[in-house]
């Protein structure tokens, strides 16, 4: 009979951490507004895929099926685009990866051509870098890149499983990380047993810089998040695969605010995951849909002025500004 | 009354017909193959398998239907690319190939 209730003790305790896990806590953000639709306009997309925003708050999106990059002032009105399809400087084929440095300059990393481009904040090309292979230097699906306060450039490759480090010019740095899945079981009980695979990669997607210039990166198929100090020594990690807050499948976008506290895109679970700079779970918003504040797929996000978090919202050809409560901590 | 022994040679013309053109638009036109691609649920898939796929000499084009798992391959006039060379891109990609599938169109799509 004790053994009983022992057991519907359990059963409950489980029940309510599950649930607790599954509810949407009280929002961070006041409001939300959108800009962007499907189509080939000046401010339309077409499989909008990657997110920056540079020092005075200009937003720029890669809009891959579109093979151009559009830049936008902070709510979201039509500046300018540059780009079409093909492999000259200045062309893309998937700008699928966005970055700006301390002098505005923007930098693009293409998935399918393998190489990144650097242009000045006004679109116009200043130099590429890379070609396809395992080289240093060069790339397999440069996914995302990242800049820290040197400018130094991390590109993160989705098909090579490693991060490479570049100066402003493109020269390499170093590089860390190779191909190690984590079994499914293991990631999903990540929160009692450590996963493992620390500095290995399984088609990582995205990278953020954060304080003291921590390297973040968004292991896609390992659902997780690793960090690491800016010369690839493990620091620590969070995550594993499923639904309750904190978990993940396949993680996406992340950014990283100026006190360290950490926004990851949850692609499957269609919502974004809000961490402390240690990777301590704060809360979750979102859900499948097209109204305000739900996605169909976010691929990326990126912090600006006036505590805004811009998303990519990939399936629904837009972009969601939502305005944080507090200054992005 | 209709003669039954034109009616056998029509049916017959019919068939003969109908199986040649394939051929027909193989010589002159563009192969297009599909091939299932199991496990494809992201655009991070999908731009891998176009990507792995698009690389392939003879290929002209790739259009991957996410809704359906399916890749097809647009070939340029002429060229063929073998189901092991489809297996092995697919593989390449993070994913399993599933059946293989070849039609011909003269104008292609």
């Amino acid at each position: 009979m004790k053994r009983f209730r022992t057991v519907w003790v359990f059963m409950g305790l489980l029940f309510v951490f599950l649930l607790h896990g599954c509810l949407d806590e009280a929002p961070l953000f006041s409001g939300v507004d959108v800009f962007g639709k499907k189509g080939t306009g000046p401010g339309e997309f077409d499989e909008p895929y990657a997110i920056a925003v540079d020092g005075t708050g200009r937003v720029y999106v890669g809009d891959v099926r579109n093979h151009r990059v559009q830049q936008f002032d902070a709510d979201g009105n039509f500046i300018r685009q540059w780009g079409r399809q093909g492999d000259a400087p200045g062309e893309f084929e998937k700008p699928s990866g966005l970055a700006v440095d301390s002098l505005g300059n923007v930098y693009v990393s293409d998935y399918d051509l393998d190489r990144i481009q650097k242009f000045d904040a006004d679109g116009r090309f200043l130099k590429q870098w890379g070609s396809s292979g395992k080289e240093h230097g060069q790339f397999d699906s440069p996914g995302g890149v990242a800049v820290d306060s040197h400018d130094n450039l991390y590109v993160i490759e989705t098909y090579n499983h490693r991060l490479q480090k570049f100066d402003s010019e493109g020269n390499f740095l170093r590089t860390w990380g190779e191909y190690q899945p984590i079994h499914v079981v293991r990631s999903f009980f990540a929160f009692l047993v450590d996963p493992g695979a620390e500095g290995n990669f399984n088609y990582p997607a995205r990278i953020a810089v954060g304080p003291q210039d921590k390297v973040y990166v968004s292991d896609a198929y390992n659902n997780r998040v690793q960090v690491f100090t800016p010369d690839g020594k493990f620091l620590f990690q969070w995550g594993g695969v499923g639904l309750l807050g904190g978990q993940f499948r396949v993680t996406a976008g992340i950014a990283v605010g100026a006190a360290g506290r950490v926004y990851v895109a949850d692609f499957y679970n269609h919502r974004i995951e809000v961490f402390s700079g240690q990777g301590s779970y704060i809360a979750k918003w979102g859900g499948r849909g097209g109204e305000p504040g739900r996605f169909n797929a976010p691929t990326d996000l990126a912090l600006g002025s006036r505590n805004r978090l811009y998303v990519v919202d990939w399936g629904n050809n837009r972009v969601q500004i939502f305005h944080l409560k507090n200054a992005p901590s | 009354m209709i003669n039954k022994k034109a009616a056998f040679w029509t049916a017959v013309l019919t068939v003969f017909l109908l199986q040649g053109m394939p051929s027909v638009f193989a010589q002159d036109g563009k192969e297009i193959i599909s091939v299932k691609v199991k496990g494809m649920f992201c655009p991070f898939c999908t731009y891998g398998v176009e990507k792995k796929l698009k690389r392939l000499k003879g290929v002209a084009r790739v259009k991957v239907s996410l809704k359906q798992g399916v890749a097809k391959l647009y070939l340029k006039p002429g060229a063929t690319v073998s189901d092991a060379t489809i297996n092995q891109a697919v593989d390449d990609a993070g994913f399993t190939p599933g059946p293989i599938t070849r039609s011909a169109t003269k104008g292609g799509e």
